[in-house]
Order: C-alpha cells, then structure tokens, then sequence
C-alpha cells in the first residue's frame, strides 16, 4: 500500500465502494419490507382496525346533529374483523396496482350494513308517517353508498387511493417494479469493484481487505447518523397528515424501515472492522516471518 | 525503517478518516441541486414542525378528496359550488409542479400551510373572472418558476374540471395589485414568493393563465 501509484486508484475505487455498499444496502432493506404482507403486518400489529372504528364511530357521532341518524346504526352493524380485512384488501390493491395487475373488487358491500340502515329509516318513516316509497328508497340507496365510502375512506391507512388519484402509484411503479433489479446491480457493482482492488493491489493482496474494510465501515457510519438522528429526534412525529390511522401506520412503517436500515448498516460497518482487524493480524503474521538475508 | 514503519502506521489510520470527509464532500456536493427539491417535499410531508394549530384561531381546515379522474358527462355550462372559508375544494396540476397540489379557499398562515389558497376574494373557477392561487415557494409552489408559456393547468373541483394556458410569465411587488385584480375575462393566476437567502422576500413571481376548456360535471353528485 506504500506506492502512491496502487495508493490513489485504490482509494478512488473504495470511495466508489462506499456508494454501492449503502446502495446495497437500501436496496434490500427496501425490497425486503416494501410489500403487502409486511404493511398488512405493521397495520394489524398497530391496531389499526380499532382505530379506524373508533375515528368512524366519532365521525358519525359528530354528524347526528345534522343527519339525525345516531351512530349506533352504522357502528353495531360493524365489525373490527370487516374493518381489518378491508384495510388488508386496500394494502393489496395498493401493490396490485404498483404492479400493474387488476385490483380485487372490494365494494365494502356489508349485508348487516346496509340492513340496519334500511331498517332505522323505514322505521323513522313510518314513525314519522312519511310514505314508503320510491323517495325513500332512493335515500336508503344514498346512505347506504356514502356509509360505504366513509368506510373506505378510513379503511385506506396508507392512503393509497388518494395516491392513485395524484399519480404518485404510477410514478412510484416505476422504481417498484425494478427493485430487484436495482439490488442485482448494486451487489455487482460492488463485486466488480472488489476485483478492481484485487487488480491493483495484485502485489499485495492482504490490501484488499484493508480497503474493503475501509469501506464497510465508512458505508455503515454514513448509514447509520442519518437514521439516529431521524429515530432520535422523532422526526417522523412531524407528519403532516392528522388523520389518527393514518398518522400510526406511516410513523410506524419510517420508523421500522429506519431501523432496519440502520441495522444493516451497523452490520456493515462490523463487518468492515472486522475486516481491518483480520488485516492487521495477517501483515503482523506476515512481517513476523520476514525472511533474514544470509550473508556470504 | 522504523520511521517508514510509523508513516505507514500513520497512513493506515488516517485514510479511513480521508475517506470519510471525501464521502461527505461527495454526498453535500451532490445534494446541492436536488436540495431544495428534497427540502420542499420534507417540508410538505412533514409540515407539522411548524406546529400549526387550527383549534387556537376558530379556523376548520376540511381536506376533501377531489375527484380527478371523473369519465362522466360533462357540459361546458354549469353550476359553481361555492366553497367555505378553510375548505379544500380543488386540485392543481401541471407537468412543472412534481405532485397535484390541494388547493383551499381562503388564505392565512395556517391554510397555506396545508396547500395552496385561493383568496376569497377572487373569483372561483368556473364563474368568471380572476381566480387567483398563491402557495409557499418552499412547499407546494417551489418549482413555479418552471411554468413556460403554453403549459397547460388543470384546475379539478367536485362540480367541473377547468383547462388553462399559461399565456403571460409575471413579476411583481408584493404591494402592487394589479395581478391579483378582477377582470372581465376567465383567467387563472397563480403566483408566489421569489426565493431569497434570508428574510422574507418583497417580490411575487407567478403566471396569468386564461382559460381553454370548461367541464362542468352533469351529475355533481358523480363528484362528490
């Protein structure tokens, strides 16, 4: 390593190295926990369901003044298991469209649902000598579709509907759907470039590992201070959006993303020092059995 | 020897420390550009730092969700839902701006930081006149500058969706009102603040944009 001729381009390849290592590791981190199982996960391990049905529960609450309907007639007809599994079925959709495959028809259609509103209005009706007829129906149709889409609106905690409609899935879909060839092209980058240090440090191949090492551990404390500050800080507290479910499931999923990350890069950087150290016990062996001249 | 031992010492104890100040220099100096556009978006996910509180002033900030991708009837006559002070009633897009912008009437520290206003003492889009939209050059309106003549915005409400052109690039003191005026003809005119290193800056920048096509929804109720 004492030339500066194998100093300079080994350097300049292990600073490339340091780049493709946290690449390396982004990319899989990514790959690994952006999925449908691993969000469907966060969200049921987060209580997402109760969520949703208590922020529904106060939503029709907040509106009997105005509807006259009281919130038990939408919240006894519910259920934790019907919100759960529509939430379930929105991540799905979410990554079928990130896909670009068909989505599964979910129309929220709830039998108990829409009974327990039809009855509440024939009931009022009748109480209210009103007629029973095409006018009321037309108005059970209606509260029935608006409860249905109060439903999905809340059912829908990573807001991948509202997404769509902005046009970030399309965009986003772009980079999903290469992901794994982005992890391909990261990890042979980062072999091709540990053949090129072999190839300059041919005379001294025991450099290899010094530089690698270098560059492991340069790779883990780049990775790493960015996500202690974000985890220590709260930063992801600062998210804009208020709505209660919502809030949970996207603070809990950058927080668990950051940690993973971190956790790979800590890995990294570990691995780099050990790296080093098997380095410095092989030149130590090395100058250990440095052979005497003989002298004639 | 000893000497050339402790300089080799040396230089494989200080590389470590080379490497990572030029992995530093590397990172800052490629982030410069894309900074603020990373700020921008951090600042529109993340806007709860600023600690706006809509329960200390009275003030009911309703996000709505905005109907973007309506297929139904349409007719370029209509009636305009008049929206309330607080209310998101619209969506903004044009190629310039990376995401569809929410749009709310009214305007005031708290609104903008929610998305873009529109006055409420500017017309409304469908109703003639000068419908005038301001946004934080920091947030939702950081790449306005990038509005050309000829592009085309789109204004998407729940009652109609509203083309326009971008026909004149302004410049303006923030205490002349010339842009933000009524006028006879339907125009859109969009503005915010010019970027300055510190303070706050006296000059607007923006685009008057006149109006191409009318879509109002025939069934409103297909926009709700």
């Amino acid at each position: 390593m004492k030339k500066l001729s194998r100093y300079l381009p080994s350097l300049i390849v292990s600073l490339l190295l340091v780049f493709f290592i946290i690449l390396t590791a982004a990319a899989s981190v990514f790959c690994i926990n952006i999925s449908a199982g691993r969000l469907s996960q966060i969200a049921s391990n987060n209580g997402s369901a109760d969520i949703v049905y208590s922020q529904l529960e106060k939503y029709w609450h907040e509106r009997y003044s105005s509807t006259r309907v009281p919130a038990e007639v939408y919240t006894d007809a519910l259920t934790k298991e019907f919100i759960a599994q529509h939430i379930d079925l929105e991540i799905r959709n979410g990554f079928a469209e990130l896909r670009n495959i068909d989505r599964e028809t979910n129309d929220y259609q709830n039998a108990e649902l829409d009974k327990s509103i039809s009855d509440f209005y024939k009931k009022y009706a009748e109480e209210n000598s009103f007629k029973d007829d095409e006018a009321l129906e037309k108005a059970i149709t209606e509260a029935q579709k608006s409860a249905r889409t109060v439903i999905q609106n809340n059912c829908d905690v990573f807001k991948f509907r509202t997404m769509s409609q902005h046009r970030i899935l399309s965009k986003a879909a772009k980079v999903f759907n290469y992901r794994f060839f982005m992890i391909a092209a990261a990890a042979a980058g980062v072999l091709v470039l540990m053949m090129i240090l072999l190839l300059i440090d041919h005379k001294e191949k025991s450099a290899v590992l010094y530089w690698c090492g270098c560059s492991a551990l340069i790779a883990g404390i780049l990775g790493t201070l960015p996500c202690l500050y974000l985890l220590f800080t709260n930063y992801f507290n600062g998210f804009s959006i208020k709505q209660p479910q919502v809030f949970k499931a996207y603070t809990v999923t950058m927080t668990t993303f950051t940690e993973a990350f971190m956790s790979v890069c800590i890995a990294t950087g570990a691995a780099g020092i050990a790296l080093l150290i098997v380095y410095a016990v092989v030149t130590s062996k090395d100058k250990s059995v440095a052979p005497t001249k003989l002298e004639k | 020897m000893s000497k050339n031992k402790k300089n080799s010492a040396a230089l494989h104890i200080a590389t470590p420390f080379i490497m990572l100040l030029l992995c530093v220099g590397i990172l800052a100096a490629a982030l410069v550009k894309p900074a603020d556009k990373i700020k921008m978006l951090l600042n529109v996910a993340f806007m709860d730092s600023f600690k706006a509180d809509s329960d200390e002033t009275g003030l009911v900030i309703r996000p709505n969700e905005i109907v973007t991708d309506y297929e139904g009837e349409t007719s370029s006559e209509g009636k305009v839902k008049q929206p309330k002070f607080g209310e998101q009633f619209a969506v903004l897009s044009t190629k310039a701006l990376a995401t569809d912008v929410p749009v709310y009437y009214g305007s005031g520290a708290e609104l903008l930081e929610h998305g873009a206003c529109m006055s409420s003492d500017s017309s409304v889009p469908g109703k003639g006149g000068n419908a005038v939209v301001s946004a934080h050059v920091d947030t939702f309106f950081a790449d306005l500058d990038k509005l050309k003549v000829g592009d085309k915005v789109t204004i998407s409400t729940n009652y109609g969706k509203f083309t326009y052109e971008v026909s004149e690039l302004i410049s303006f003191a923030d205490n002349n009102t010339k842009y933000v005026k009524q006028t006879k003809d339907d125009r859109l005119t969009v503005y915010t603040c010019t970027k300055e290193l510190l303070g706050n800056s006296n000059s607007r920048i923006g685009a008057v944009c006149k109006l191409t096509e009318k879509a109002f929804y025939v069934d409103e109720k297909e926009g709700e």
